[in-house]
């Protein structure tokens, strides 16, 4: 994150803010039609891929579960043993172990 | 074949012949036909005096009445000129007409043959020289039977097919390469060049198909399915990481972030 724009654009743990799973599937539904063959999707088809932006955590399990999201995605783009996965993976072992501690701030 | 000798072709000395009137008027006037010469002609007798050639060319039109059966010099001049004139060819067959004339004339007195009758030209012993030259010129006036060329026409048609087969095989095997190569399509299909070394870099791989699974299927997939091959691949990782609980459904802009990378 090299400045305040690349919230927004780079990816990274903010790219997973709360969602409804609902939505969610419906989005991945509008993809397969807008990129079907015959497809001729209307601006509403696209405004429905585009979920929430990226944002902070509100609470500390939204955060958990953004951490672990992008720990996944990077596992699948990049492979279990890259080494920026492990980071992460450790990373996400120290937000457990300090989970105790964060309930208390 | 025989042997054509050039004595053939000599010139008879000078010979009176009768006419055709009197010719005919001789013939017919022997009914039992015992006739098979007539003459001698002499100076004065309704006629003419000529020479001629011991051999005459047959049109092709008479020659099959010559093959039926042999031919008297009578029996010639009656079945042969009686067809020639009622084909209107006596002009044309002039020079047949007068060698059947000579053939049915004596020129001495106690004479049986005219001067053409020649003795019959022989055969001679057919030794593989001879077979090969007749042999030979059979083929050239008839080229089918000519097995040798019939051969190079075979050899000639197996290497048409021959190369059309090859030809076949190669589309097939280009076809077939296609096909493979459009079924074994790799990251940099999909990513480009440029996206496939900033993909190599991030991977750390120096080989661009050892990056992670996902780029391949995604290059191999239409764009349609893309998504759902995130969602499979997010799936097994859960798996791996034991989250199965967790809800996690892929985003089409996370996707679409991470190709652009």
């Amino acid at each position: 994150m090299l400045t305040n724009d690349s919230v927004r654009t780079d990816f990274s743990a903010w790219f997973f803010p709360e969602s409804d799973s609902t939505n969610d599937f419906t989005a991945q539904a509008v993809y397969e039609m807008l990129y079907g063959d015959g497809a001729s999707p209307s601006l509403s088809d696209a405004a429905a891929l585009v979920r929430a932006k990226p944002g902070a955590p509100k609470h500390l399990y939204q955060a958990w579960l953004q951490i672990r999201k992008f720990h996944i995605l990077n596992v699948v783009a990049l492979d279990i043993s890259h080494t920026f996965c492990v980071a992460i993976q450790t990373y996400y072992n120290r937000f457990l172990a300090t989970e105790s501690r964060l309930h208390q701030l | 074949m025989v042997e054509f000798q050039n004595a053939y072709w000599n010139l008879t000395a000078a010979v009176y012949t009768g006419d055709d009137v009197t010719i005919d008027n001789a013939l017919t006037a022997d009914a039992d036909a015992d006739i098979q010469v007539l003459g001698p002609f002499v100076a004065g007798d309704a006629g003419t005096v000529r020479r001629f050639r011991c051999t005459v060319v047959v049109p092709p039109a008479y020659v099959t009445l010559f093959l039926a059966a042999p031919l008297m010099p009578r029996q010639a001049w009656e079945t042969v000129r009686a067809q020639i004139i009622a084909d209107g060819h006596e002009a044309a067959c002039e020079p047949l007409t007068n060698y059947l004339r000579l053939a049915l004339t004596i020129v001495n007195t106690g004479d049986t043959k005219s001067p053409i009758a020649i003795a019959p030209p022989t055969a001679p012993l057919a030794d593989n020289f001879l077979l090969d030259r007749r042999h030979s010129i059979l083929k050239q006036d008839f080229p089918v039977l000519n097995t040798a060329l019939a051969g190079i026409h075979h050899n000639e048609i197996a290497n048409e097919l021959h190369t059309l087969v090859t030809v076949t095989q190669n589309a097939n095997a280009d076809a077939n390469a296609r096909r493979l190569a459009a079924q074994n399509k790799t990251p940099t299909d999909l990513l480009g060049a440029t996206g496939s070394i900033t993909l190599q870099r991030y991977s750390h791989q120096n080989n661009i198909n050892n990056a992670p699974n996902v780029w391949t299927l995604m290059a191999n997939r239409k764009k349609s399915q893309h998504l759902n091959i995130w969602q499979w691949e997010v799936n097994r990782v859960k798996e791996i990481l034991n989250e199965l609980q967790l809800q996690f459904v892929v985003d089409a802009s996370a996707v679409e972030v991470l190709k652009s990378l």
